[in-house]
């Protein structure tokens, strides 16, 4: 699954230590998470949706 | 700022295990083996300490078994798994060996027995919890 984050927290100036505390997550899993490399669960991209004020299928996207 | 965790449920078993164990050897007057094992406790104290804050990396605190967020939650419990099935397959290899060369097979065979039936538990309690 692709996403926005890197580009969102980007945007906001934030660290990825920053959004970590914010979403209560490591620094490891944020950048995993930018990376692709970890697909949240829905309680975390829930999470993150709320936090960038956003739907979460406008930040997470499946490989079709 | 960074949230604290509690401690996960692994280590306040095994913590308090290793502390009696360290009391042990001290009683059965093996010092340099309680001292050992409470350096490794202390050295584990730490880690737990850094990795319920979220500090040091995935590695450390997976590997402290004291995961921070449901990554390390995942990562801890594939480790577990892969842990699981090498226990598995190392006891059979043993009774197989204790088999061929007319070894303890009855010992073996009873700690292969053991195996299976906490897999049994710790399968159905994942089946049921999924």
């Amino acid at each position: 699954m692709r996403n926005d984050l890197r580009s969102l927290r980007a945007e906001r100036g934030l660290s990825q230590q920053a959004l970590g505390d914010a979403l209560g997550v490591s620094r490891q899993t944020v950048n995993s998470l930018e990376v692709g490399k970890y697909d949240p669960s829905l309680p975390l991209a829930i999470r993150i949706a709320r936090f960038f004020g956003r739907p979460v299928e406008d930040i997470f996207h499946l490989d079709d | 700022m960074t949230s604290t965790r509690p401690i996960s449920l692994f280590n306040r078993i095994f913590v308090p295990l290793l502390l009696i164990g360290a009391g042990a050897a001290f009683w059965r007057d093996a010092p340099q083996v309680g001292i050992a094992v409470l350096l490794a406790v202390a050295f584990v104290g730490v880690t737990i300490w850094r990795a319920q804050r979220g500090m040091g990396s995935a590695y450390e605190r997976v590997n402290a078994l004291q995961p921070y967020d449901e990554r390390d939650r995942e990562l801890t419990m594939t480790g577990f798994g892969y842990l699981g099935m090498a226990l598995f397959i190392v006891q059979t290899l043993l009774f197989l060996y204790a088999a061929v060369t007319h070894g303890d097979i009855t010992g073996e065979a009873v700690r292969l027995l053991a195996v299976c039936l906490i897999s049994i538990v710790a399968t159905t309690v994942a089946v049921r919890r999924g």
